[in-house]
Order: C-alpha cells, then structure tokens, then sequence
C-alpha cells in the first residue's frame, strides 16, 4: 500500500546513525569530555612525577592506597590506578552527560520537532541517540584505558600487574584482568546510561537530565554506605559497583560481578523501556 | 544466569518489534480517496490537555492546491496548537487532518510532503546556517539532489552569514534560515507559524512574494498569523479562529469585501445615537470617546451623514469597514483577555 511519502523518503533511512555521530561530533561537550579522557592519564602522571613521594595518606590500608602504592610499578598498574579514581564520579558524569544531554539539548534547541517532523519515526529517534550516546559513553571510557595503558607503559615500562592483596599477575593475563575490569565498568555505566537517558526524554532541560542522574548515582551510594538497611542495600543500583576489585585476586571472584551485571542489565533494560513507552506516547511540547 | 537473562531480554525485544510491526500493518487506514488530490483538510480537530484546559474546540477547514491559506486569531486562539497536530507532535483528542487523503498521525510517512515552521526555528546553535539545513536533510536519509539547497539559501538571502554559527544569528536571521529548512525540498504543503515575525518590512514584502509564488505546481501554502493586514495581503483564503473555534473563512476577497458596517466619529454622541436610532439601522456600538460602530441594514452612508448633519452633529470621520476586519476586531477588540495561553 502507498505511504504517499515524497520520492525517496524511507522511514528506516531516516536520521542514520553516522548522521547523528556528526551531529554530536561537532559540539564542543563531545569534543571536550573525549579530549579530557585522554588528558586525564596525562595530568595523573605529571602529578606523580612532580608531587615527590611525599607519603600523606596516614597509612589508611584497604585496596585503594595499594593501588596508588603501585601506580608507578607498571603501566598496567598506572591504567588500573586512572580506571579506579575514575569509576566512582568521572566516568558516571561523562556517561550521563552523553546519555543525558542526547534528547534534552534537541528539545531545548527547538530541533526536536523538526526532527520528528521530518519524519523521523520516535522510536526510530530514540534508538538512533541511544546508539551513539552509549557509543561515545563506551569510546570514552576506552580513551581513558588506552591513553593510560599507553603513557603508563611508556613511561613505567611493561612489568607484571601487582596488587597487596595477592600475587602478581603476568602481563599478559595482567592485559586480560585490566580488559574485563573495563568491560565490567562498561556494565556497571549502563545504569547511568539508562538513567540519564530516560530523564533526557522527560525534560527539556538537559541539565536537569545529567545532574538528575549523577545525583540519584551518589544518593545510592550514600545509602549503600547504611548498613542499617540491611539486604534493602542488595538492590541499590551501585551497590556492586566496587566489585570489579574482585578481579585482581588470585583466583578471581567473580559472584559479585555476575550479580552486578545481572543487576545491571536489569537496571538499563527497565529505564530504557520506561524511556521508549514515554517518548512514544508523549506530546512534545518543546 | 547472566546469560539467560540477556537471552530473555533479546527474546523480549524481538516480541515487542514483531507486536509493533503487526499493529503497524493492523492500524494502517486506507487513503480518503475523495481528498486524495487535497494538500490538507482538517475535519472536527479538538485538542483538550490533560488539565481540562481546552486549546482547540472545534476546527475544520480546507487548503486547496495553489492556495495561500492564513489562519488568522489573536494570540491564544489554537492556531499553534492546530499546527502541532499538523507536524504530528500532538495528538489530537477528536478529530483528524488528512494530507493528501493520508491520516496525519506522530510519524506519518506523509509528513515527508509537508515543509513546516513551527513556534520559532529549531537549529543547533554550534553550527554554522548552512551546516545546519545539511545537517538536517542528512537527517531526511534523501537524496542531496532534492533537497535543492540553491533555492532555499536564495529565499533565506542571509548571503556570507550563512556561514557562521547560528548562535550568532539575530532574530529575522534565524526565522528566514528556518523558512529556508521548511523549503528545503519543496514540500507541497508547506505550514509557517507567524513567518513574518522577525523580519523588518522589506522582508516581509520579500516573503508575500515568495510565499505566493510558492503556492503555484499544485502546492499550497498554510500560515498562521495575529495580524490581520499580513492576512489580507499574502493569502487568497483566510480562517478566522477564537478561542478555538472558526468564526469566519472563505476567500479573502470575499471576506474583505465592504461589510454593512461603518465606522463614525462624530461630535456629539447621544445625539447621533438618537438619530441613527430613527433611520432604522440595525445595531449601534459605541467605540472609544466619539466613535460609533453602526451596522447599516441597507441604508446608504450618504442618507445617514445627510441625516446627522441636519440634526446638527458634526461628522469627522466616515470610514467603510470590511468583513474581515468586523470579524476579527469583533474579537480581539471584546475578548480576547482571559482566552488564555494556547
């Protein structure tokens, strides 16, 4: 049956997903976050180079202080050390920042309508963004690895992964460890991806969509801190967002990251249906 | 368990895409053969928000190939939240819009006929003009060639500014670009929300003449405005709306033709009323200090000047008025306050 659409509209060729990658490519908040990814590893070396080996940290044990122990061991350890400092807040606000903003800034610039209004069928809209919002969120975190592994390595030299807490890991398992950490960081932002994308389809401002979500990530961090909750804590999105640590002992544990990603993917899948069954049915009022 | 889980969510999602496609198909109605060759007929729109607040009570008109059509209100009418229903933003609570026959609904593949400009210009404030009207045809998935970029940059005439970042842009700036993107692959019905706004008077001449050369091979062209002189000199029909609903349309020649009504300033008011009173006119409206709106029922304004100047009223003005104006004074003069926001 005819559309009646004008000569070679095709509603499956609409806003394809390269067109989107420029769209986004060109505004300086892509250009910035991705530029800072790769100058953070950068910034963490010359302050270890320049700050001297002045020991402060009042001997507080735990994984961390052995991992800024051994950041300088190694560029596997140096990697590790920039992933660690980045996971807990970076990270979470870079990937709502591209999550968040996807959708918000074209409602707040006024482009949205026109977009659908082309049309670009809405769901066809929202899986597009959330395509090449999760590719920068993933391209990110993977300059952040890269650039470290790189100028750590460049810098410490090639030597085994070593941690405190068990023995050292040979380079090339050591590269294998470092690979899942990041792909387990990966899992654990899809909660931060499904959250800052469901608030961009909510609002029109696309503040309010980044900030929403980095705020409910830290007010679940707060609560798991509470341990009179008791097994409510479980269920918080970041409860097990510290388990990638389980994968630098020997032998690995792995139960808390299989429960972090099933809790994960449960996460992202509910706040991503959430965001379609909205947007399909909403009026835009942008 | 992980595995399973992503299992359950692919199988998921692939039941959801099947579901949507098979409604798809079910709920795709057939063209209205009857307005098959019609760029646009809107029958028994109305749009009630969820807070009660009703934007559109009842509106129905045509836009016919090579029509300009205005649709003309004072602010609050419904004009805009009728264009949205166009651009398949809204859905409206009763009623429809057909472009060509086919059923505008949010993604109607028949919106990709229809060029709109909708409550002021959408564009990406980091890119320059013309990266812009690119960025949005690559988002069309068209042809470059169809887009014809050389007519639409001549119409938005912003010469070497089409090169710099839009965020720098003035006001008349950006509505011309975004008149220019509503252009961009000649849509055969193109929908401008108040286009002259922005634009100083050359401009708005500029833009009466490229709208009605638009409106010829077939297309038509259909926009709101609160002005009524904009109206009369840009369209060949009018829609007059209030409070959500029509209270006048045709032909602006029709509709602009002399109405029985004149307009009077006279010296003495209570007088005047007393005589006009005697020559069986049909209603007498006082307006302002020493006006008087009459509605003459047939009685020629020579008769009633003759008459008031014998009674020994001074006549300062005589002015003829037209239907279209009646119309629409009748309501942004009385009541337009408390019509609220729409």
């Amino acid at each position: 049956m005819s559309t009646g659409a004008a000569t070679g509209y095709r509603a499956t060729a609409t806003l394809p997903i390269w067109a989107e990658v420029r769209r986004q490519a060109a505004r300086r908040r892509t250009q910035l976050a991705l530029g800072f990814m790769a100058l953070l590893p950068l910034i963490i070396l010359l302050a270890f180079e320049f700050g001297g080996d002045g020991d402060d940290n009042g001997g507080g044990g735990g994984a961390f202080s052995s991992l800024v122990d051994l950041a300088t061991s190694g560029g596997l350890n140096f990697a590790l050390f920039c992933l660690a400092v980045s996971a807990g807040f970076l990270l979470v606000v870079v990937v709502a920042l591209f999550c968040g903003d996807t959708v918000a800034s074209e409602a707040s610039w006024g482009s949205l309508r026109y977009l659908l209004a082309i049309p670009v069928p809405r769901a066809r809209l929202l899986a597009v963004k959330l395509i090449v919002a999760l590719f920068y969120s993933a391209a990110a975190l993977l300059t952040l690895a890269g650039t470290a592994l790189l100028v750590g390595t460049f810098r410490y030299g090639w030597h085994p992964l070593g941690s405190t807490i068990a023995a050292q890991v040979q380079p090339g398992e050591g590269v294998l460890r470092l690979l899942g950490i990041v792909a387990y960081l990966a899992v654990m932002m899809l909660i931060v991806a499904g959250l800052a994308f469901l608030l961009s389809t909510l609002t029109d401002a696309a503040l309010g969509a980044v900030g929403g979500a980095v705020l409910l990530w830290i007010l679940s961090g707060i609560l798991d801190q509470i341990t009179a909750l008791g097994s409510i804590r479980y269920v918080l999105p970041t409860h097990y967002s510290d388990a990638w640590q389980g994968l630098l002992s020997t032998p690995m544990q792995t139960d808390d990251l299989v429960k972090g990603a099933i809790a994960a993917v449960c996460y992202a899948t509910a706040f991503w249906s959430l965001a379609f069954w909205r947007f399909l049915r909403k009026d835009i009022t942008s | 368990m992980l595995a399973g889980l992503l299992v359950v969510i692919a199988v998921g999602l692939v039941v959801v895409l099947a579901v949507r496609r098979r409604r798809a198909r079910g709920f795709h109605s057939p063209i209205v053969e009857e307005f098959a060759e019609v760029p646009l007929v809107v029958r028994g729109l109305r749009k009630a928000y969820g807070d009660g607040f009703v934007a559109v009570e009842r509106v129905d008109f045509t836009v016919g190939r090579g029509q300009v059509v205005g649709l003309l209100g004072p602010n609050g009418a419904g004009k805009t939240t009728t264009l949205r229903v166009l651009m398949g933003l809204t859905m409206p609570t009763e009623g429809d819009a057909l472009v060509f026959g086919h059923r505008l609904v949010p993604g109607a593949p028949i919106l990709s006929r229809v060029g709109a400009l909708v409550e002021g210009p959408g564009f990406l404030p980091h890119l320059s003009g013309l990266a812009n009207l690119q960025a949005y045809w690559r988002a069309t998935g068209r042809a470059l060639a169809d887009a014809r970029f050389d007519e639409a940059l001549e119409i938005a005439g912003l010469g070497d500014s089409i090169h710099r970042r839009t965020k720098n842009y003035s006001h008349g700036m950006r509505q011309r670009l975004a008149i220019a993107q509503a252009m961009l692959g000649l849509p055969e019905l193109l929908v401008l929300d108040e286009p002259t706004d922005g634009l100083d008077p050359p401009q708005i001449a500029e833009m009466r003449r490229v709208l009605k050369r638009y409106a010829t091979d077939g297309r038509a062209v259909l926009v709101s405005s609160h002005l009524l002189a904009e109206v009369e000199q840009t369209c060949t029909h009018a829609v007059v709306v209030h409070k959500g609903r029509i209270v006048a349309s045709g032909p602006v020649d029709d509709i602009v033709g002399d109405s029985p009504s004149v307009q009077l300033e006279v010296s003495d008011v209570p007088a005047a009323e007393q005589v006009l009173a005697d020559l069986g006119v049909r209603s007498v409206t006082p307006d302002g200090v020493s006006g008087l709106i009459v509605d003459m029922n047939g009685t020629p304004r020579a008769d009633v000047v003759a008459s008031l100047v014998r009674a020994g009223v001074g006549v300062d003005r005589v002015v003829p008025r037209r239907r279209l104006e009646d119309a629409f004074l009748a309501l942004v003069g009385d009541n337009s306050r408390g019509s609220g926001d729409r």
